[in-house]
């Protein structure tokens, strides 16, 4: 394949956006994987020293 | 004697907690979750519009292929970088005139090649149409897609632009349940978080791709014509072949999780349990063929990692797993029921977290799909498996209201009552998937849409996975023929505005 074709829709200030918005979203699937092993912290806890 | 009964029981403890295992596995698939910014391959992309044809082969799809050219053709890319071929497999319906309506309202982008000998199966219909795509050098990439599929406009240049990066051999989408109408297809869909949303990212961190989905993966020609310029019909799996082989050669497999495209799934048990046994017959199939690739690491690409082959084997293996499981806390509870009772404890707590962090994560992960679908996420496991992790969780509380509710109907726990109980739910991980398979039976007969649903929500949708499991494993065992069931296809996918 050669360089990019002019033919090109999207320009690189769209694309950048776009690429940002995308790892913004990956960035936040590692805090919401912090919040289940909270949750799952919090449930051990509960198991052991409340319910056990 | 008493040295032997203890060095069985600990080797039985040691095989009931070997249970957990896959569900380990799982966790850690979802933790490698968190990291997955770091290895999206942006970057190494940039906007890139490669002369791309689209493959379909077409099999009797009238109802849907008029509206998958359509949502083809209004994608999100250059008009002059886009062919759509679609291989008429000697359909018997309207399929031919659907196309022909299609060809020319799309002159010079949409090719109808009509074969009139049929039968042979998807891989021969694909070969056909690609046997002519990579004749002339238009072609630069390769979309090969199913007949039903909806993609968002968008779904293409999100996996083109990976292709940018001449290491890249091919790139897979998110495919996701477009129609989650009823029961079965909401359980379709929540699976689809697990094993597209978060079982794909989690290989893109492992730098090896289990499958490019069939409906959507896209090559690049030098990457089809590498692989011989067909695709293997020699499985049932010719996407994990074409996937395996793609990776070996070092070339990479990328999954793109922001190209979303849509795909109808079986709304009844017994449609799907047809597709899902061709499925897992072809992993099997996959399974024996690679069995030098397992276990042995390479440096050219990780399919033969450690961590890879405890991923594939957990969910191959995973009925023998529940099975086993059983089979060891009857066989401890007989050699010393006390102990028994512990293991069992410990499994279904590691059980129950192992549920609520993969519960939560999943609807989290895909939000617009989990607002749909988050009452068959907390029954995946079943009724009955649900109520033992609760148990397992909070287990003071429920003993003390299992005691009042038998005091209130009136009931006093005999010896026999008491060891029937602990038997049942020692036995269940092995007939929960027996009651599933009770689910497809039962299906077709009267009222057996209403019964299914009960006994499929009493067993759960995994056990009837694991079910299907083996039994594709006893079929490939036997030798039966391996034929290719094509999944009927109505066209109900909501297409989005």
């Amino acid at each position: 394949m050669t360089a990019a074709r002019p033919r090109c829709p999207q320009s690189e200030r769209a694309y950048r956006t776009e690429i940002r918005r995308e790892l913004r979203y990956e960035k936040g699937l590692a805090v919401k994987t912090a919040i289940a092993i909270v949750l799952v912290a919090a449930l051990l806890l509960v198991h052991f020293y409340l319910f056990r | 004697m008493s040295v032997f009964l203890a060095v069985l029981s600990w080797l039985l403890v040691f095989l009931v907690l070997l249970g957990a295992v896959p569900l380990l596995a799982a966790c850690y698939e979802y933790l490698l979750i968190g990291v997955h910014f770091r290895y999206t391959h942006y970057d190494l992309c940039r906007p890139w519009f490669p002369r791309t044809a689209v493959l379909i082969a077409a099999w009797n799809e009238a109802a849907v292929i008029g509206t998958t050219v359509d949502r083809l053709m209004q994608m999100d890319y250059p008009r002059d970088s886009l062919r759509v071929v679609i291989v008429d497999d000697a359909s018997t319906d309207e399929t031919p005139q659907v196309l022909a309506a299609k060809v020319a309202e799309y002159p010079g982008n949409v090719f109808h090649l009509r074969r009139v000998k049929g039968g042979e199966g998807k891989a021969a219909a694909l070969n056909h149409g690609l046997a002519l795509i990579l004749g002339d050098a238009w072609m630069e990439a390769l979309l090969i897609a199913d007949a039903d599929p909806i993609f968002q406009p968008t779904a293409l240049r999100r996996m083109t632009r990976h292709l940018s990066d001449p290491d890249v051999g091919a790139v897979t989408a998110y495919i996701k349940e477009g129609a989650p109408t009823n029961y079965l297809t909401r359980f379709i869909a929540y699976e689809y978080i697990t094993g597209q949303a978060v079982a794909r990212r989690s290989q893109n961190v492992l730098g090896a791709i289990q499958c490019l989905a069939g409906g959507a993966q896209l090559h690049s020609r030098v990457n089809i014509e590498a692989l011989g310029g067909k695709i293997d019909n020699s499985t049932l799996a010719e996407d994990t072949v074409t996937t395996i082989e793609t990776q070996r050669a070092g070339r990479r497999v990328v999954f793109e999780p922001h190209a979303v495209v849509l795909a109808e799934e079986p709304g009844s048990i017994v449609g799907l349990w047809k597709q899902r046994l061709r499925w897992a017959r072809g992993n099997v199939q996959i399974t024996l063929r690679y069995r030098r690739m397992w276990f042995r690491p390479q440096p050219s690409c990780g399919l033969g990692s450690v961590t890879f082959g405890v991923l594939w084997f957990s969910l191959l293996l995973q009925p023998f797993f529940m099975i086993g499981d059983s089979a060891c806390l009857l066989a401890l509870y007989m050699v010393n029921g006390a102990v028994a009772w512990k293991a069992f404890g410990i499994l279904w707590l590691a059980n129950a977290m192992s549920f609520v962090f993969i519960t939560v994560l999943t609807l989290l992960i895909d939000p617009a799909t989990g607002r749909r679908t988050w009452a068959e996420g907390f029954m995946f496991s079943g009724a009955v498996n649900l109520i033992v992790m609760v148990a397992a969780v909070l287990t003071a509380p429920m003993y003390r209201l299992t005691a009042e509710v038998l005091s209130l109907a009136g009931l006093r726990v005999t010896h026999g009552w008491a060891v029937g109980a602990v038997m049942f739910i020692y036995a269940w991980q092995a007939g929960s998937m027996a009651l599933a398979y009770l689910a497809k039976l039962i299906e077709p007969a009267p009222l057996g849409g209403v019964l299914g649903r009960v006994l499929l929500y009493t067993a759960g949708y995994g056990p009837l996975m694991c079910a299907v499991t083996l039994a594709s494993i006893v079929r490939e065992l036997q030798g039966a023929e391996a034929k290719w069931d094509k999944t009927e296809k109505t066209g109900k996918v909501a297409v989005p505005a």
